[in-house]
């Protein structure tokens, strides 16, 4: 036996200890959070979410994916083998040759990841970052040196050499769960998958807020260590591909907000710091180096600025791209209610708003009486307290805009047409909420939802039909866990339902300009419906240019979240960004599905394609004219 | 008269009275008349004295002039008193400050004018002395005072406390002894029996009068009141630019349909104006957020609302709910403005904005709008 | 310098949001408690009425407690509210209700009950030993700075610039204190008949005199108004059109 077989042996022993060491370390960062549920039997569901879930998401960039296969893939298989002969001390023959394949393998991934760094997308982060494809294949070479050459026949100077170049790749490797170092990812991130905040998501769309308990101690979460542990494990398994940055209709906009930065600073009030170091695209507007966290501080302001929390529209498009699974949303979200509800700290109209709906049950603070006057000529049955309908139909506060009354009316035309049995609440509808909610006001939310709840279960309907996207995804999916269990439907999908049954005659459209059909984020991605208002529109004859940025990563017209409300200014609008998607694929009509999108796409100036809810676009092409 | 107003096509030719407004002349063939606008004013004929013989009993009107003048709201307490005084009593008016106006249009019988007052700043025991010895004098049936935020709507209050005297304030409605008032924040309106101090709401009388009030000179109250609590420290003034929107009484406001800033920045300032602006024009840099007026900026109450360049979209006409006077400028005469405003002006911003600092500047044409119809 | 303890109270009431009718803390009020709270930590707020749960939001804005004074029906708010704040050094309240009569009266009622000083339109206060500095609200950017001697009674103004907040914490925090019932005089039977709001108040007017015709162009005019579109012209007759709406109206002096 030769003495660098054994050297290996005691580095690789070292190196467990080191990573034993380093993940208890962190770990203990970790636990600080509040409670969370913890099981270990939690780790066997690991394979499944990192070989589906995951790498749904990467396989979007192909040659990341494969880069992240063979370096992971080879990595990992040679770590096992090494353990093996290494580790077990067998030092056979047979296992080098197979560690000099895997090393192989992660050298190929190592030339892959050095490729994309020599000219990297703004997007990645730089820094220690840098270094990974070095130290990676110091790993890969050492590990291929070991295998190839017999230990017998190497030099002092050689085998100090390999010995050298297996201390930096393993030092890479295993110190970085303890340091913070780029590798702390692998480690975090198997546990994230694991004990992953919103297990739901692995079972299905799962976009839901949790409840806010409005007993508890502290209203969401004012410093780190307010987060449960699992939210804060999420952000340590962040990799910084900043592809959530590259999402982000906000970041684009030039507000100050950027995902990426706000995972990362996360992990700075996490573990302590100043963001001096962050070696990525800062926070539009906000230069690096005056923020610094730790984590019994609070995040507002010292770590995070208001105005970066305020930016954020909560469309997801970040969450949607992370192959890490994080959950920003819902981290940002818990940053406001501790905000609104702790602070009363809003900024813009958002304060106003909130007494309008504790207020006036409206959004606007109008009279609720008013919510269905654009209706008065319809002959809609209001359906009082006791009386029963098939379908109830809940306008939102759309019902208010002038210009959305156009497209509620054409809903009207639609159903009438295919003698659909439905009612209206009238006064007696009540707004979900919902806004409140992303605000971080769940007090408000949770009375909107209690006042509706109410109503609702004094009339017998059995579905609930809406033209409004946050309505509907509130009703379905929020609802429930406050005791509102109903059968929500989107207008689209009712439609297309209609369509399909033939109860809804429809014509060709007599539309002959390009149309392309924007997403609403709270149909699309909160909901997974994309399809039912394409098929709607090619029934009718239309044939769609898409937007590059369309279906479940279409992008925000600007309008969630409150956003409109709090109104961070940024160096464009989002609503603007949108409009040139739009006109990019040539179309001089964009078809939408939500009054939000309607208003925020109809407020761009100057010339831009006509917004058409996809409602009007099919009254006009009813066959049989009621 | 039912026939011929069906008949009435409001896209006619009409005339455009001074006041602005559309006025369709049964057979007349119309058009924007300008010369109608520059109809010189006729002085009217003298009007008859409105009190006959002595007086038995008293109505009085009190006010704050400034610099000489009495404004319109106070006109109207004087012309409320007069036209509610039975043709036996005479319409006593105490003005706080000095006068250089003949009040006799309004109906004033008896003037009281305490030029000192001007020099008094905030001095409501003083004030409240003067006008208590006035109410001693006359015994009135009733006080009127314009209910506004220049001192009258405070030294009403305070005369009722001290009279210890029914009092009826914002009153939106007068007739012969009787009054109105909101209730519920504007939900209710409440009738009662006229009490002795009335603090009446602007516009709610009428001051052209078909009459005349005598219009003598009567010797101002002469009390002293000992030095009380209250210390003057000065007036501050915020120039009219600088003034929050919200607070502003004239707007004038930018959209994008306006290029030249520094020329609207001078009509703002020949009116006295607050400047605004559209969203457009706050994005564009032209200004500050602070002055975006719509339903992510400011709302606003302004009396006076001069949009120029303004489409008027919904987000934004949602900050001038509450404003009375609209007043647009815009090259497009179907943008969503025309239906708001109750004046609006087809044409290029740029060319009726230099214009009006033109109008501004002469400032002496014939005074027409005075003749209310 | 600031004297030790000084004893500060709000007056609050019960508000009503205009579209709604929904009882609310009273916008008003709020701005005084918030000048208030901006003046001491500690800070009497008082309600006489019932214990309404719009109450609550004064807690929301920062009212450690709101204590209510109970009134049988129809009784004048005056007598428990003096007696209650009698020996306060500064008593703050909205310059006029939103629910109610909203006559503002209630700040020179107190005051005279109390005999103290009384200031409205109150845009900003501070202490200054045994005075308080008062910037009065004018119209047209005017302010007025007014020194009283304490004890005083203000009247907040509408415009006082503060920026509450509405904080659930601090709203579960808090709590509403009844205080032992009170025997406010009854107030005199009132005179007055409150109706919905429908019809416009009608505007005091000498009686008509013009004949037939005049008087049906006169209506003719007032049912097209508003909406003017001048087109025609040129640019000075266009600014002329608008001086003279201007001037027809009264929104311009000159
Ligand atoms: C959620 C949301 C909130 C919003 N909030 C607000 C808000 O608070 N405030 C706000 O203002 N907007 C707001 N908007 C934007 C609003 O929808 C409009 O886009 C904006 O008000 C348009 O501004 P504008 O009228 O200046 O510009 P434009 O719509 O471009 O109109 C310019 C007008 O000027 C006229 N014009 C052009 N040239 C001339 C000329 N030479 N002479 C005379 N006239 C000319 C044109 O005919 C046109 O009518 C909001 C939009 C959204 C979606
Ligand atoms: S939810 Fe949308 S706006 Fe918010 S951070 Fe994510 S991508 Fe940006
Ligand atoms: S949060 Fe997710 S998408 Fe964003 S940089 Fe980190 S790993 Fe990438």
């Amino acid at each position: 036996m030769h003495s660098l077989d054994h050297l290996v042996t005691l580095l690789f022993w070292l190196a467990v200890a080191a990573l034993a060491f380093g993940t208890m370390r962190r770990a203990r960062l970790w636990r600080a959070g509040a409670a969370a549920p913890f099981n270990w039997a939690q780790l066997l569901t690991v394979p499944r979410r990192y070989l589906v879930d995951v790498h749904h998401v990467v396989a979007r960039d192909p040659y990341i994916a494969r880069t992240h296969m063979l370096v992971a893939g080879g990595a990992v298989a040679a770590v096992a083998l090494v353990a093996l002969n290494y580790g077990l001390a067998l030092y056979w023959a047979l296992l080098n040759g197979a560690i000099v394949l895997a090393a192989v393998v992660m050298l190929g991934g190592s030339y892959l990841v050095w490729q994309r760094r020599r000219a990297p997308m703004p997007r990645l982060s730089a820094g220690p970052w840098n270094r990974l494809p070095y130290t990676l294949a110091a790993f890969a070479l050492g590990l291929l040196a070991l295998g190839l050459l017999p230990s017998a026949l190497l030099s002092g100077f050689f085998a100090a050499l390999i010995m050298l170049a297996l201390l930096a790749g393993t030092a890479e490797l295993v110190l970085g769960i303890g340091t913070g170092g780029p590798m702390k990812h692998a480690v975090a991130g198997v546990l994230h998958l694991a004990f992953h905040p919103r297990a739901e998501r692995f079972a299905m769309r799962s976009t839901a807020l949790r409840p806010l308990d409005l007993a508890a101690p502290v209203l969401g979460v004012e410093k780190p260590t307010d987060f449960r542990w699992n939210q804060l494990l999420g952000f340590d398994a962040c990799v910084q591909c900043g592809k959530c940055e590259a999402a982000c209709p906000a970041f684009a906009a030039g507000q100050p907000l950027n995902p990426k930065k706000f995972i990362q600073d996360m992990v700075l009030g996490l573990s302590g710091g100043s963001d001096a170091q962050f070696a990525g695209s800062p926070y539009p507007g906000i230069a690096l180096g005056g923020h610094s966290g730790a984590p019994e501080e609070p995040i507002l302001s010292a770590l995070l600025a208001p105005e970066t929390l305020w930016s954020c529209t909560t469309c997801r498009a970040c969450v949607e791209e992370c192959p890490m699974q994080i959950e920003h949303v819902d981290a940002i979200i818990d940053l406001r209610r501790f905000q609104t509800l702790a602070r009363g700290a809003l900024p813009g109209k958002a304060p106003e708003m909130l007494g309008n709906l504790r207020e006036t049950a409206t959004q606007g603070g109008y009279d609720n009486a008013a919510r269905y006057h654009w209706a008065v000529d319809l002959n809609l049955r209001q359906i009082r307290p006791g009386e029963s309908v098939d379908v109830l139909l809940l306008a939102g506060e759309g019902a208010f805009d002038m210009r959305y009354q156009r497209s509620l009316r054409a809903l009207v035309k639609l159903l009438q047409a295919a003698s659909v049995d439905f009612a209206i609440l009238g006064a007696l509808e009540t707004d979900t909420g919902d806004t409140a909610r992303r605000l971080g006001d769940e007090a408000t939310f949770q009375a909107q939802a209690a006042q509706l709840i109410a109503t609702l279960s004094a009339v017998t309907f059995g579905r609930i039909l809406t033209a409004d996207p946050h309505v509907f995804h509130s009703l379905k999916n929020e609802y429930p866990a406050l005791g509102g269990h109903y059968t929500v439907l989107h207008h689209t999908v009712f439609l297309a339902g209609l369509a399909r049954s033939g109860q809804l005659k429809l014509g060709a459209t007599s539309e002959t300009r390009a149309i392309t059909y924007h997403d609403p984020c709270y149909l699309g991605r909160y909901n997974g419906e994309t399809e039912a208002p394409r098929a709607l529109l090619r029934q009718i004859g239309v044939r769609l240019s898409e937007m590059e940025r369309s279906g479940l990563r279409g992008r925000c017209c600007g309008g969630g979240g409150g956003a409109p409300l709090t109104d961070i200014p940024g160096t464009q609008r989002i609503p603007d960004i949108r409009i040139a998607d739009a006109r990019a694929t040539g179309a001089a009509l964009v078809a939408v599905a939500c009054p939000g999108c309607t208003a925020m796409l109809e407020g761009v100036v100057g010339p831009r394609p006509e917004v058409i809810d996809v409602a009007e676009l099919l009254a006009a092409a009813l066959e049989v004219q009621p | 008269m039912n026939q011929e107003r069906k008949r009435l096509d409001p896209r006619r030719p009409f005339l455009l009275n001074p006041a602005g407004l559309r006025r369709i002349i049964l057979g007349a063939t119309g058009g924007f008349d300008a010369s109608l606008l520059a109809a010189p004013a006729h002085k009217p004929a003298a009007k008859p004295l409105r009190l006959h013989g002595d007086p038995a009993g008293y109505l009085l009107a009190a006010a704050h002039s400034q610099r000489g003048m009495l404004d319109a709201h106070a006109h109207q307490a004087i012309a409320a008193a007069a036209l509610l005084a039975t043709p036996q009593q005479a319409v006593a008016v105490l003005v706080f400050g000095s006068l250089n106006e003949d009040l006799r249009a309004y109906g004033a019988d008896l003037v009281a004018v305490l030029p000192g007052a001007d020099e008094l700043g905030f001095a409501p025991e003083q004030e409240l002395a003067w006008l208590d010895e006035f109410v001693t004098r006359y015994a009135p049936a009733h006080v009127f005072m314009p209910d506004n935020e220049t001192g009258d709507g405070d030294l009403g209050r305070r005369l009722a406390v001290q009279l210890e005297a029914e009092v009826a304030t914002h009153v939106v409605e007068l007739k012969p002894g009787a009054v109105a008032m909101y209730w519920q924040g504007g939900a209710a309106l409440a009738r009662g029996p006229m009490p002795l101090v009335v603090l009446i709401a602007p516009d709610v009388v009428e001051t052209s009068l078909p009459f005349s009030g005598a219009g003598e000179t009567v010797a101002p109250p002469a009390a002293q009141a000992p030095p009380g609590p209250y210390q003057n420290r000065g007036l501050r003034e915020i120039a009219a630019s600088a003034l929050a929107l919200e607070e502003a009484d004239f707007i004038v406001a930018a959209g994008n349909g306006v290029a030249d800033i520094p020329t609207l920045e001078a009509v703002a300032a020949a009116f006295g104006a607050a400047v605004g602006a559209s969203r457009v024009a706050v994005d564009e840099g032209k200004f500050t957020r602070d002055k975006q007026i719509g339903a992510t900026g400011k709302t606003v109450s302004a009396s006076t609302y001069l949009a120029v360049g303004i489409s008027g979209a919904v987000q934004h006409l949602q900050g001038i709910k509450a404003c009375r006077h609209v007043i647009a400028i815009n090259c497009d005469a179907s943008a969503p403005i025309t239906k708001r405003a109750d004046l609006s002006i087809v044409g290029d911003a740029q060319e009726v904005m230099t214009a009006l600092l033109a109008g501004l500047a002469q400032r002496n044409w014939p005074d027409t709008a005075r003749e209310s119809v | 310098m600031m004297p030790p303890q000084l004893k500060i109270a709000a007056l609050v009431s019960v508000g009503r949001n205009p579209a709604s009718g929904a009882p609310r803390a009273a916008r008003n009020d709020v701005l005084a408690l918030d000048a208030a709270l901006g003046l001491a930590r500690e800070v009497s707020v008082l309600h006489a009425g019932d214990a309404a749960p719009a109450l609550h939001d004064y807690l929301a804005y920062g009212a450690a407690s709101v204590e209510v004074l109970p009134l049988p029906p129809g009784a004048d708010a005056l007598a428990p509210l003096a007696g209650r704040v009698a020996g306060y050094d500064l008593i703050l309240c909205g310059q006029r209700a939103e629910a109610g009569q909203g006559s503002g009266m209630l700040a020179y009622r107190l005051a005279k009950a109390l005999n103290m000083p009384v200031v409205s339109a109150a845009l900003e206060i501070s202490l200054l030993g045994d005075e308080v500095e008062i910037v009065q609200f004018l119209p047209k950017g005017q302010r007025r700075v007014v020194r009283v001697s304490l004890p005083a009674v203000i009247a907040l103004h509408p415009l006082a610039p503060r920026n509450p907040r509405y904080v659930y914490a601090s709203r579960r925090a808090g709590r509403l204190l009844s205080a032992p019932a009170q025997v406010g005089a009854p107030l005199p039977a009132s005179p007055w008949q409150s109706e919905p709001a429908v019809k416009k108040p009608q505007k005091l007017k000498p009686p008509e005199t013009r004949q037939g015709h005049a008087r049906l162009l006169g209506a003719i005019a007032t049912e097209s108004k508003g909406g003017a579109l001048v087109r025609e012209g040129s640019a000075a007759e266009k600014a002329r059109a608008i001086l003279d709406y201007l001037r027809a109206n009264r929104l311009i002096g000159f």
